[in-house]
């Protein structure tokens, strides 16, 4: 069996979404095409190039890195259809006009190549009607692959058949885009809105509809069915404005145009809502029109008030007590809120139980089981739970009657029953829709497991729905070793041999538990297994040291017990570094400050995509102290010895600057540009095969004869670079670009890279170089306007620029 | 003249309702057959001795004030208090709470503490007499010898003979640790002491027939400073081997201070010219038998300020509805009256509520703290023995400082609303106001108990029991956080609790950089800590009325206490936001103003 490969993607359309889509393919290394139309003026290409240097300056960026904008190659339909026959998957992305793309297929079949995979990002489209103009031979290679905004960040993506697609292909495209893109693939059936956006906008017209009934204003909702409800912090209309007020209408207007009341018993509850038309006609779009259902003037947040179509004060939050039972254990929860007595209360309850009804009522139409459906709420829409998980947590008969009541007392949006499966045989029988044996599938009447595609077995601990009783990462396998900061295990059978550390502190702060952790488990290591790696499974890797728990130190013990403190973290970075086993950093999320430092005293790092990396003690107003500025000046050291330049300084500007601007990578790409990463570390694509790769790197590198490297000395610049870099520094605080303190702990940084007080080209070690950053470390806590920092960061969570 | 009528029914709802305190006394062997009844039937009779027979003398006691015969040395108290005291001491009512090994009754603190709270109100500088002998008291039950007990404890506990503690010297209040006082130690294992003392309560009366005083001095070789102080019993006449009373101890009363309030208790200045004495405790140790004095001192005053701040508002309330002047400003409302009564008027409420919210929510911090107090004595479990006593030595400084404070505010809004008639000695307003000044100044002036608080107990074991009675608002916020009734009291010390966290945390930051903003944040975190409390406990009394609402209980009480619980947290609980924000403001303003304060 040949594998499928892909070697090039085309992209066929340079609009928001195909652009982000093709800037996703460079972020991952697959070589891109994107075409568009040809421009009637200038270069034949400049639709396309012009799209190519918007990406660049879209925030959040859909580039790993800015210069690979570079990577995407620019096209037109007029000059280079030709370059189509090299690629393996072509992936349309033009306007939503079936007119338009139908003439778009025709255009392009005769260019196709004889395996390649043709995919549509339609949102609305039927993909079945889109298949019928394709000669042939293609319909069983096109199917639908449904990109969410932004694609970089939305993990899901969902891929649809046609009657004539061939499933082989599909389940090509759905390793390719797990595996290369780190997408979470959902399998979508070819109904109006697929499953993420029937049931999310559905969702939000609803919602919008209730915000109606209970006359309550959008800052009150927003802070109700944000993160509180476990949703996108952004709530629901200020995702509304985000998302642009017209794209919204679009969207309604699809659901509109492609439902009926016969399709959707909810049909009546998708007119557009009074407010959205206001605002419309107002041409108030939302955030790119400045204006929408929020406004901002200076510094205060307006809302929209419908009476006088007028801006009035916002920024007004929940009740507490609402946000008090979003806080209770699910099933406690749903009583509390279809018991309040108050509206906010009565408001969540309404838009829970809608979801549910909704749910359920179309879950055998839309999609294949009801796990899909949780997955594409939580991928698609960044729901912490899809309604059916929520649902099953609270209680699936209870939840099921309370929905049935209100639709008999008429309080529902529409008096379609629940379906008969929820309150009788295997549903009811199991108490809910999801078991160990897999998720409910409405139409067969049976419970489907997850599709086991090769694939998949990268994925040591996937994402999975409650109830599934999928194994956690914080129990599985052997633990050999558990503390209240620190979990030391392994996994069975063939990954036996690595031993696997997962910090367990609160954003994996790194404090004195931690530290005396990882030391017992580099000695473990060093005795019985082939490696170590450092692994989480979740979206942090470690924000650094644990400040809150050192403050009780210093306020008694002062300076002299944080120096201790620091030289045990040194320590602890050194052993890890010198091991006789390699040591692998699995790294995802955030890696800040010493977070920063256990990677880079790491022998090998293995990076997810979506990685941000940096040494941000300055903004706290302190210096890296465990170890981060000796590996700067190590690594311009090791650096310059490859160059022929005698000079070292260049070599270490770029280190220097990223520390003393507390830069962080905005991904890993980033990361690795900044210095934290080598060119030899493994990026990988999907974050759940980040265990996988991580394992394998370990027993590789131990397979392949590992030594620890040789410890030895190395030259710093001395005395002449700190001036050199003082120098500049002055220019900057006279300019006013950096405050004074800014200026203090940016020269102790250039003295600590730099080696102090000594000859240029002298041979240091880390020790003595770890000995400078305690002192810069210890002299800056002592310091009133960082001490003002520190607090002001506990105190807020936002630095204080002094 | 002011009237007074006992608060019997809100102590029996903060003890019986709110605290449930004989669930608390079924786990004490000591007091495991305590119940309601009993409590009831004692206070209410001892409501009746307050109102019956002190009150009557409290105007008269404060203008006739005491006497010194400057060649007896012998001090005579206002008419009517030694009939007074020996009422009291016939009604038993000073052994209310001792050790029956000593003849006490035995009773719970809680009790003593709500008869206390009567007498206070009802006259403050009488109740002064038998209030020190409690602190003295207590220093010999726990730190005296078995043969000190047995000389003096007896009639320490009917009340026969009263104590006094004598620690300030002219050149030394807050600072003791600059005393001078000397104890020569004697062949027979007495002490002669000599020295001078000044504001020493009760320090001379012609109430009983001796009174033993427990005085602080320094042996010869002692240590200089606080480490270097010993305590002494110094009785002023002897008592023989058979229990009677010897001779005259060369301890004199030489003159007595003219004071702003209280003037009817006597403050003596003291001269021990010589006068033997025996030591309590270990030699330089005293101050470990006066932190007993001085912690149940501390509960002590704040609870004076409580029985001031009660028997104001209930004059301030009477007045306000009786006294009509001018119109409502919403249209009349007593049309049959040439004018309204001025309780129409949103201001006079404001002062009346301030005066009764203070009060209640100060009832239920000082009964909550007796419990403390009791169970840190009492209670059979260790921990809880331990835990009582950490989380009491907290709120010691807030019921001294933050009810003194209250009672303050207070006395001042109730006499305002008398208008001029407040400033009128016959009404009893003023001496309200007065006799509640010097209560936010001795046992340690208010800033001190800030100091104490934020510097000692909570700082000084980063936070660890304010964390302890975090958990208690955490445990009403587990229980009640999600009853949209109670939301309006809940949400409140929720949100400040939580800022309560950060914003110690920064003090601790700042004061280890510079101790002097300990110091100038202490005040206004005593208040913010001292709201925390009463919001707590204020949250605690709307759950009790609320339950009892729905549950169909139709007394006005309940429905009264939901609407003082509102006012608190909508008028009085706010100022946490401006101490905060001052406290905040840090030092610099007071350190930087050398200029300023030429």
């Amino acid at each position: 069996m040949s594998r499928f490969q892909v070697k090039k993607v085309a992209v066929l359309g340079a609009g928001v979404m195909g652009a982000q889509i093709a800037a996703h393919l460079a972020n991952v290394k697959v070589p891109v095409v994107l075409f568009d139309l040809p421009a009637k003026e200038g270069p034949k290409s400049g639709i396309v190039t012009r799209a190519i240097d918007g990406l660049k300056k879209l925030k959040p960026s859909p580039l790993g890195v800015a210069e690979d904008a570079a990577m995407i190659q620019a096209a037109n339909y007029e000059e280079h259809l030709e370059q189509l026959r090299d690629c393996d998957l072509i992936i349309e992305a033009i306007a939503e006009r079936m007119d338009w793309k139908l003439d778009l297929y025709k255009k392009i079949a005769p260019f196709i190549a004889p395996h390649a995979i043709v995919a549509s990002n339609t949102s609305g489209l039927s993909i079945t009607k889109l298949s019928e103009v394709l000669p042939e031979a293609i319909k069983p290679r096109f199917c639908g692959i449904h990109f969410f905004n932004p694609p970089r960040y939305m993990l899901l993506v969902e891929l649809i058949n046609t009657p004539t697609t061939q499933p082989k292909i599909l389940d090509d495209l759905e390793a390719f885009v797990t595996s290369n893109l780190g997408k979470g693939v959902v399998r979508a059936k070819d109904t109006p809105n697929f499953i993420a956006n029937r049931v999310g906008v559905a969702g939000m017209l609803t919602t919008m509809k209730e915000v109606e009934n209970f006359g309550l204003s959008y800052d009150v909702v927003d802070d109700l069915t944000g993160k509180k409800l476990g949703r996108a912090s952004s709530g629901t209309f200020r995702t509304a404005d985000v998302v642009g007020l017209d794209t919204m209408a679009h969207v309604i207007k699809t659901l509109q145009d492609t439902l009926s009341i016969d399709t959707d018993p909810f049909f009546a509850s998708f007119a557009t809502p009074e407010v959205l038309k206001t605002l419309l006609e107002m041409g108030n779009l939302g955030q790119k029109a400045k204006a929408g259902f929020f406004k901002k003037v200076g510094r205060d947040i307006m809302r929209f008030d419908l009476d006088s179509k007028e801006y009035v004060p916002g920024g007004q939050k929940a009740d507490e007590v609402y946000t008090r039972m979003l806080k209770k254990p699910a099933g406690e929860r749903l009583q509390l809120l279809r018991n309040s007595e108050g509206v906010q209360g009565q408001f969540l309850w309404a838009i829970l139980r809608n979801a549910f009804h909704y749910a359920a009522v179309h879950l055998g139409t839309i999609a294949d089981n009801a796990r899909d459906v949780d997955f594409c709420m939580r991928w698609g829409f960044g729901m912490k739970q899809g309604p059916f998980e929520l649902w099953q947590e609270a209680g699936w008969l209870t939840v099921a009657n309370m929905v049935k009541e209100d639709i008999d007392a008429g309080k529902a949006l529409c008096n379609a029953p629940l379906p008969d499966w929820v309150f009788n045989g295997p549903v009811a029988h199991a108490g809910g829709v999801h078991t160990a044996a897999g998720s409910w599938n409405p139409t067969t009447g049976q419970f489907v497991p997850v599709r086991s595609l090769p694939v998949y077995t990268r994925q040591y601990f996937p994402e999975n729905v409650l109830g599934s009783d999928a194994p956690s990462a914080a129990t599985a396998g052997t633990t050999l070793h558990e503390y209240e900061a620190i979990r030391l295990w392994t996994l069975p059978g063939a990954d036996a041999d690595v031993l696997i550390a997962s910090i367990k502190t609160k954003m994996h702060a790194i404090g004195p538990g931690v530290v005396e952790g990882l030391v017992q488990a580099v000695d473990m290591a060093e005795a019985s297994f082939k490696g170590l790696v450092i692994w989480s499974n979740d979206e942090m890797f470690s924000a650094g040291a644990d400040l809150q728990a050192m403050l009780p130190a210093f306020m008694v013990g002062g300076v002299k017990a944080i120096d201790a403190a620091e030289a045990e973290m040194q320590q602890a970075m050194l052993k890890l570094r010198y091991a006789n086993i390699p040591v692998v950093s699995a790294v995802r999320g955030l890696a800040l400050g010493g977070g920063c430092e256990l990677a880079v005293y790491s022998a090998k790092r293995v990076v997810a995509m979506e990685s941000y990396i940096g040494l941000v003690e300055v903004g706290v107003g302190l210096v890296p102290g465990a170890g981060g500025l000796t590996y700067i000046a190590r690594r311009a050291a090791e650096n310059a010895a490859t160059s022929t330049g005698k000079d070292l300084l260049p070599f270490l500007t770029e280190g220097f600057t990223a520390a003393a601007m507390a830069k962080v990578g905005t991904s890993a790409l980033e990361s690795r540009k900044l210095g934290y990463l080598l060119e030899s570390d493994v990026i990988v694509p999907h974050k759940d095969e980040l265990l996988f790769v991580a394992l394998a790197q370990a027993r590789a590198m131990f397979d392949s004869g590992y030594r620890a490297p040789n410890k030895r000395p190395f030259a710093v610049v001395g005395r002449s670079g700190v001036a050199t870099i003082k120098g500049s520094l002055v220019n900057m605080r006279d300019g006013g670009f950096i405050s004074a303190h800014d200026f203090h702990i940016a020269s102790l940084i250039a003295n600590v890279v730099c080696g102090g007080d000594v000859d240029a080209g002298s041979l240091v070690t880390e020790e003595y170089l770890m000995m400078l950053e305690r002192q810069a470390f210890c002299s800056l806590l002592n310091h009133p306007k960082t001490q003002e920092r520190v607090m002001g960061m506990m105190s807020t969570g936002k630095p204080v620029r002094n | 003249m002011a009237t007074y009528t006992p608060p019997l029914r809100d102590m029996q709802f903060v003890m019986h309702e709110v605290l449930n305190v004989v669930a608390d006394f079924a786990t004490m062997p000591v007091h495991a057959d305590m119940d309601v009844d009993t409590i009831n039937a004692v206070l209410e009779e001892g409501g009746k001795f307050a109102t019956d027979v002190l009150l009557p003398i409290n105007i008269s006691g404060d203008t006739e004030s005491c006497k010194l015969d400057a060649v007896t040395h012998e001090v005579k108290t206002p008419t009517g208090y030694k009939e007074a005291y020996a009422q009291y001491i016939a009604g038993g009512w000073a052994a209310l709470a001792c050790d029956p090994e000593f003849g006490g009754q035995g009773l719970p603190l809680v009790v003593n503490q709500c008869f206390y709270e009567m007498m206070n109100s009802a006259n403050q500088a009488w109740t002064m007499y038998p209030g020190l002998t409690h602190g003295a008291y207590a220093a010999l039950h726990t730190h005296g010898t078995d043969e000190q007990k047995a000389t003096y404890l007896h009639k320490m506990t009917s009340g026969e003979w009263t104590g006094t503690m004598c620690l300030t010297e002219p050149h030394c209040g807050t600072d003791l640790g600059l005393m001078r006082s000397k104890a020569e130690p004697q062949l027979d294992g007495t002490y002669r002491i000599t020295g001078t003392k000044i504001f020493i309560s009760a320090g001379e009366h012609d109430l009983t027939e001796n009174i033993i005083h427990l005085v602080l001095a320094r042996l010869p070789d002692a240590p200089p400073g606080i480490k270097g102080v010993s305590l002494f019993i110094v009785p002023k006449f002897h008592v023989d081997k058979d229990g009677s009373i010897g001779a005259r101890n060369s301890i004199f009363a030489s003159r007595l201070e003219h004071k702003m309030g209280i003037k009817s208790s006597a403050t003596a200045q003291i001269e021990l010219e010589g006068a033997v004495g025996t030591l309590v405790g270990q030699p330089n140790k005293g101050m470990q038998g006066m932190f007993v004095m001085m912690n149940a001192a501390r509960l002590g005053v704040g609870n004076q300020s409580l029985g001031l701040t009660e028997v104001a508002f209930q004059n301030a309330l009477a007045y306000a509805k009786d006294r009509i002047q001018m119109r409502s400003l919403s249209g009349v409302k007593a049309k049959d009256l040439p004018a309204d009564p001025i309780i129409v008027h949103p201001d006079v409420r404001k002062m009346l509520l301030t005066a009764k919210a203070y009060a209640e929510g100060g009832r239920a911090l000082m009964c909550f703290s007796s419990m403390l107090l009791e169970k840190e004595h009492y209670h059979p479990d260790e921990k809880v023995r331990k835990d009582s006593g950490e989380l009491l030595a907290m709120l010691t400084p807030i019921v001294k400082a933050f009810i003194t404070d209250n009672g303050h505010i207070s006395t001042n809004a109730c006499m305002q609303v008398f208008g001029g008639h407040g400033f009128i000695k016959e009404w009893g307003m003023e001496q309200f106001v007065r006799d509640n000044r010097i209560n936010m100044i001795y046992e340690g002036t208010n800033t001190i108990q800030s100091l104490d608080l934020l510097g000692r107990k909570v700082l000084g074991n980063n936070g660890a029991t304010l964390k302890k009675f975090g958990k208690l608002i955490g445990a009403l916020v587990a229980e009640e956080g999600v009853n949209e009734k109670m939301a309006e009291f809940i949400t409140p010390i929720a949100v400040l609790g939580d800022q309560m966290t950060k914003f110690t945390t920064e003090l601790g930051f700042k004061g280890f950089q510079n101790p002097d903003e300990v110091g100038a944040a202490a005040v206004d975190y005593l208040r913010v800590a001292g709201h925390l409390v009463f919001g707590y406990f204020w949250a605690r009394m709307a759950q009790v009325a609320l339950k009892q609402i729905a549950a169909g209980d139709t007394d006005p009480f309940y429905v009264a206490k939901l609407q003082t619980a509102r006012f608190y947290f909508a008028k009085l609980f706010p100022e946490t936001a401006t101490a905060m924000r001052t406290a905040r403001a840090g030092s610099k303003v007071l350190m930087d103003t050398d200029a300023a304060l030429t």
